[in-house]
């Protein structure tokens, strides 16, 4: 028979391992702070670190035609940096490369990325400006009425574009039945224009966001004070609005560049022949090609060009606003 | 342009005169690559988007593609003039294979020669040759048709086999790695 006071002692009494983890954990703030982390932390480790090492680890593999041999390998970053005495041109730039499809086709997309990403902030920035210090009722319906459109899946926004674009498009379409020209323009659709367009229009609410965000912030005295001191409209945004939303272009543009770089999806339903990116290449090479190893080493190679380009990037504007703040 | 080898790069291969478009020797990959350049500013895409490509040649964006037979149906149903052009190197010819794997119980084994019976019976012939425009394995599918019928779908009437003999039958294609790779090199315009 169990009694009231064995019950009450049962629910007292633990077992000796978990009060030894218990006074561990009391002992160790840091041990603490990991374990309330850890749901977090293991999803982290689960999706974003172990995949990451599982494509470097790959990369160092060679594929033998349907095997792969995980014996350690530079053979992959070989193929892709290998010099040749004969050059590659691309921009008139010489790539003295055995194979330089990786290095110009990453250089490629860079800039396009970039292009892109100057794009989205120039449409960005007016309309976040227009929400932050224009609209003073029921923002949050503007924010999210300006943001409706990109509800839609990526894929079917950038496949929106190839309707917009096409030879019997929007476009065209429009301009025939105005009489402005005789027959479609070929060249709005199939090049890397298209891609820009459609990359800028994909991540232009990504964008608006974090500029928004920056803009909000702004202590609205300083610009009356710019005003009362004598400025004008245009010397208050220049002097004032703009170098104080600075980080939120920052953000907005790190937000658009890194992810367009490996896009794939959009050159291939936009791009034709001439807006192929470094995101074909490695989506062929993982499929058709075969070869995963050296899919996985290009993909390194252009994780790193882009942590490099960001890495000089906040380098090179660091110190300046340092400068700015200070002063 | 399909974005396939067997489409990119063997009908190329095929258009440069090699010997075995199949098991080309490096002078023919070379010779092949060269054709491949010329080629790519004719084009408007590497593509594997069927419906794309039917309609920019509905639309008249493209005058000619690299395509399957149901293209041709489906343009014609829309009463849009279109007709398959057969090259005068003879047609791009290959079948299809259903394959038994090793772990499949003898019990489950007739389940699969119901499903090959299935595909071979001269019904699913008529089927696919009506609605797809495909040869089919099974002779007996093509007396359901006229020769009308059948050149309306690139399908020779008569002899199916002098059909096969006279173009090129789909084979293993040689070091195919090594030849995507170059046919990403001419994708990219490099």
């Amino acid at each position: 028979m169990v009694t009231a006071s064995d019950r009450v002692g049962a629910k007292v009494s633990q077992p000796a391992s978990w009060r030894r983890v218990k006074a561990w954990l009391h002992r160790h703030a840091s041990a603490r702070g990991y374990f309330l982390l850890s749901p977090t932390l293991l999803i982290v480790i689960g999706l974003m670190v172990a995949p990451l090492v599982t494509m470097i680890g790959l990369s160092f593999a060679t594929q033998r035609y349907l095997a792969i041999d995980y014996s350690f390998s530079l053979k992959n970053y070989w193929a892709i940096f290998e010099p040749a005495a004969k050059p590659a041109y691309y921009l008139g730039i010489p790539f003295y490369l055995h194979k330089p499809i990786y290095v110009i086709l990453l250089l490629k997309s860079i800039l396009i990325s970039l292009v892109a990403t100057v794009v989205v902030v120039l449409i960005s920035y007016p309309m976040a400006y227009f929400l932050a210090f224009r609209v003073k009722k029921h923002k949050l319906t503007w924010i999210i009425l300006i943001t409706v459109p990109f509800w839609t899946s990526y894929l079917l926004r950038v496949f929106a574009w190839k309707i917009i674009l096409g030879y019997n498009g929007v476009i065209n379409s429009g301009l025939l039945s105005l009489g402005l020209v005789d027959q479609p323009i070929e060249v709005l659709l199939y090049n890397t224009p298209a891609v820009i367009i459609t990359l800028a229009h994909a991540w232009t609410a990504v964008a608006l966001l974090p500029i928004y965000v920056s803009l909000e912030k702004i202590d609205r005295s300083l610009l009356e004070v710019a005003s009362d001191l004598g400025a004008t409209g245009f010397q208050r945004f220049v002097d004032v609005t703009l170098p104080l939303s600075l980080p939120g272009i920052i953000a907005a543009g790190l937000l658009v560049f890194i992810p367009t770089v490996g896009d794939y999806i959009t050159p291939t339903l936009v791009g034709g022949t001439n807006g192929i990116m470094i995101g074909n290449v490695v989506q062929s090479l993982f499929t058709k090609g075969s070869n995963a190893p050296l899919a996985a080493a290009v993909s390194i190679v252009v994780i790193a060009a882009i942590t490099i380009l960001v890495c000089l990037f906040l380098w090179g504007i660091g110190p300046d606003r340092l400068r700015r703040q200070k002063a | 342009m399909i974005d396939s080898l067997i489409d990119g790069v063997m009908a190329v291969a095929i258009y440069s005169g090699a010997k075995d478009p199949f098991n080309m020797t490096e002078a023919e990959v070379a010779k092949c690559k060269e054709y491949m350049i010329k080629q790519r500013p004719l084009l408007r895409s590497y593509t594997n988007d069927n419906t794309g490509w039917q309609q920019a040649l509905a639309s008249g964006e493209l005058v000619a593609a690299d395509s399957w037979n149901d293209t041709i149906l489906n343009l014609q149903k829309q009463n849009i003039p279109s007709m398959f052009m057969i090259p005068k190197e003879g047609p791009m010819t290959w079948t299809c294979g259903i394959g038994m794997t090793s772990w499949v119980t003898p019990q489950k084994e007739a389940r699969v020669y119901d499903l090959i019976n299935a595909y071979l019976s001269a019904d699913t012939g008529v089927y696919w040759v009506e609605t797809f425009g495909m040869g089919h394995s099974n002779k007996n599918a093509y007396s359901h048709f006229s020769g009308e019928e059948l050149t309306k779908r690139g399908l020779t009437p008569g002899d199916i086999d002098a059909y096969i003999a006279a173009g090129h039958f789909q084979a293993t294609i040689r070091n195919e790695p090594a030849l995507q790779a170059i046919y990403e090199e001419v994708k990219a315009g490099i």
